[in-house]
């Protein structure tokens, strides 16, 4: 995927989740285009291994696709996409609880399902090693998903005070890794 | 969107793989009898659900008629909103949540709005830019953290907006490195939270934190104490009363960055009790509250047998402590029955009065019955200090009250005389036929140099009295003697 830099907007994934559900021809390549990286952002926070992320980002869009006919637009339909993503990702985890990597390994496996640069994967790699469950979900459900702080603190059950303060530390705890991160290669 | 989010949300969309083509070729084809059960839909339900919006529709077109504002846009108030912070503004709203108007309901409000024109903005614009209005001109900051948001709105509707305005409180003040404490509440549109505002000249929604904070401890504070204090000082209050329910709700922790702090407090109280005490000894409890008149922070421990209640005067570099009680932790065993010679002698003791010096001292006691045993109480003057003890029939210290004694009179700067005839004054408002001839058994203390404690009766009523030295301020309360 290349990037965008846009957080995806209710009202467009509205609208390509009625166009799925119609039969829509090209319907469900701009439901993929919309949220297909936060939902695969948000599997990787949550299993921390590039191949169960996939496997989740694959089972969540035939979800949605399977379920859209019966879809009620509540004005957060990325909020649903989520809680789907959530429920494939707990049942993986009740299957078999996932091996978390090291870091070179994530690197590596990273690097051979994507065409990413190597800012990009140390950027992602701090994000799942350096941070904190919560505060990895705050900032991917935020930065990636484009979901509201108060959306993303009813999703993990905390006040909203709580997750602002978790979602600044975390930015400002990446912020610092990477620009370490980056000095470190600048030396080697 | 700031720069490492955007280099968050670039990276994720790079190491995102390419699937699509494998989600595409699982999905299962989509059938026209699957595209046909939502055009089943399409029954008498929908039917008449489509002629239901159709005349809803017609009658919101003539109604709209009634509410066209001059612009033409619509500006019929569906809801509103109003923020406290010291300015108080009111934000009115359309049933699409756009602002019809913005109304400052007070002065600092008026400054805050300035000459922003809000009609038609979203909500969400409409809140940033007052908060941050209210930052610039620093009634916001790291040392005065609180907003109050009242809602008024449907319930369905009341979750929406106190989310929306709270995120957009909390984001804007992050923003400002400040972490927001917000209180919000459902409006109800009371009788008395009107009347109060009205008479006081504040908002409908600090009228009604005032009164919640008013009903949960009714003795406690008076209707013209609180009315003069800032929301964040009302929080600092409710938070230590829990008053939080179904229609108030706080986030956040109100900032006591304007006084001396909870350590300095805390330190302080165990101070007084014993020098070597620090905070890791004891099992410490500190919340803030206001004490005639001034914000105290409320000290509460178990130490040597005994729990102390300490207050400490929070605006006081030097902290002074304004109040000082202790009472056993927990009953003692029943013993023998002791005199009232020995019950006095034991008062003495605590007291470190010298034998030859207690026959000088006038000690007067009142006994009680409690808990099917007698408790004595006794008070006395020993130095500069007034004593007031609670012990029972065994021996067992209730509670000792020590206070500072400046003489029976003159009492500060007022004469007796003058203390009555002004209590008498503020009695008059709700007894108009009062006479200081027709009262009697006045008895007035100064409690710590701060308050008069005063208390006299009149017919069958007995009246309390407070009186603060500094303003001059007095409220009573009565009650009718059986």
């Amino acid at each position: 995927m290349t990037a965008k830099c846009v957080k995806p907007r209710s009202a467009d994934v509205d609208s390509a989740i009625v166009g799925v559900a119609s039969g829509e021809e090209g319907a469900l390549e701009r439901l993929y285009a919309l949220v297909g990286s936060a939902v695969y952002a948000y599997a990787l926070s949550l299993t921390k291994n590039v191949y169960d992320a996939q496997d989740v980002l694959h089972d969540t869009l035939i979800k949605v696709y399977e379920s859209a006919p019966n879809y009620t637009s509540q004005g957060k339909p990325m909020a649903w996409i989520i809680t789907i993503a959530k429920n494939l990702c707990y049942g993986k985890f009740r299957q078999q609880r996932t091996v978390n990597l090291t870091e070179e390994e994530l690197d590596r496996q990273l690097g051979s399902t994507s065409n990413s640069s190597v800012e990009d994967r140390l950027l992602v790699s701090k994000c799942l090693s350096e941070l904190s469950e919560d505060e990895r979900i705050a900032v991917v459900l935020h930065a990636v998903a484009g979901l509201k702080h108060r959306e993303i603190a009813k999703h993990l059950n905390i006040p909203l005070a709580t997750e602002l303060s978790k979602y600044n530390r975390a930015l400002e705890k990446l912020k610092l890794k990477i620009q370490g991160g980056q000095d470190e290669k600048n030396r080697t | 969107m700031k720069k490492i989010e955007r280099k968050v949300n670039e990276s994720f969309n790079n190491v995102t793989p390419d699937t699509l083509n494998s989600i595409r070729s699982d999905c299962p084809t989509r059938t026209p009898s699957t595209v046909a059960t939502r055009s089943k839909n399409t029954t008498w339900g929908w039917k008449i659900a489509t002629c239901a919006l159709a005349l809803l529709l017609v009658v919101t077109v003539v109604l709209s008629g009634v509410f066209f504002g001059k612009t033409g846009k619509i500006s019929a108030v569906a809801s509103t909103v109003t923020l406290d912070v010291n300015p108080s503004v009111e934000i009115q709203l359309n049933s699409s949540r756009r602002v019809v108007r913005v109304n400052a309901l007070n002065a600092d409000g008026k400054r805050i709005i300035g000459n922003m024109d809000f009609e038609g903005a979203q909500l969400e614009v409409t809140v940033n830019a007052l908060i941050g209005s209210m930052i610039r001109n620093k009634f916001l900051d790291e040392s005065s953290n609180s907003v109050l948001v009242s809602v008024s709105a449907d319930a369905s509707e009341y979750d929406a907006l106190v989310g929306i305005v709270s995120e957009e409180i909390s984001m804007r003040l992050s923003e400002a490195t400040v972490d927001a404490s917000v209180v919000s509440q459902w409006l109800r549109d009371t009788d008395s939270a009107n009347q109060l505002a009205t008479e006081y000249g504040i908002s409908v929604g600090k009228a009604q934190l005032i009164n919640k904070i008013m009903q949960s401890a009714p003795d406690k504070y008076t209707v013209e104490q609180l009315v003069k204090l800032k929301i964040n000082e009302l929080n600092l209050i409710a938070e230590g009363l829990d008053i939080s329910d179904d229609v108030l709700t706080q986030q956040g922790t109100a900032s006591d960055g304007k006084y001396i702090g909870r350590d300095k407090a805390i330190a302080i109280a165990l101070e007084r009790v014993n020098a070597s005490l620090t905070a890791q000894d004891v099992n410490v409890k500190c919340k803030m509250d206001f004490d005639d008149g001034v914000m105290v922070y409320e000290v509460e421990f178990v130490y040597d047998g005994w729990k102390y209640e300490i207050e400490v005067d929070a605006t006081n570099e030097a902290g002074n402590i304004v109040g000082f009680e202790r009472e056993v932790s927990g009953r003692q065993p029943a013993g023998t029955d002791l005199t009232e010679e020995e019950i006095k002698a034991l008062a003495f003791d605590i007291a470190n009065v010298p034998e030859e010096e207690r026959a000088s001292i006038s000690v007067s006691i009142e006994r009680d019955r409690d808990d099917g045993r007698t408790e004595y109480e006794l008070k006395f003057v020993y130095g500069d200090v007034r004593y007031k003890f609670e012990i029972d029939q065994y021996g067992n210290i209730l509670s000792v009250k020590k206070e500072q004694f400046l003489g029976d009179t003159p009492v500060g700067q007022l004469t007796n005389e003058q203390i009555k005839q002004a209590v008498l004054a503020k009695v008059q408002s709700k007894f108009p036929t009062i006479t200081l001839d027709g009262t009697r058994e006045w008895e007035i203390e100064l409690e710590f140099g701060q308050t008069y404690e005063i208390e006299f009766s009149w017919g069958r009523y007995e009246f309390e009295c407070r009186m603060n030295v500094q303003s001059g301020e007095i409220t009573f309360e009565y009650e009718l003697d059986d």
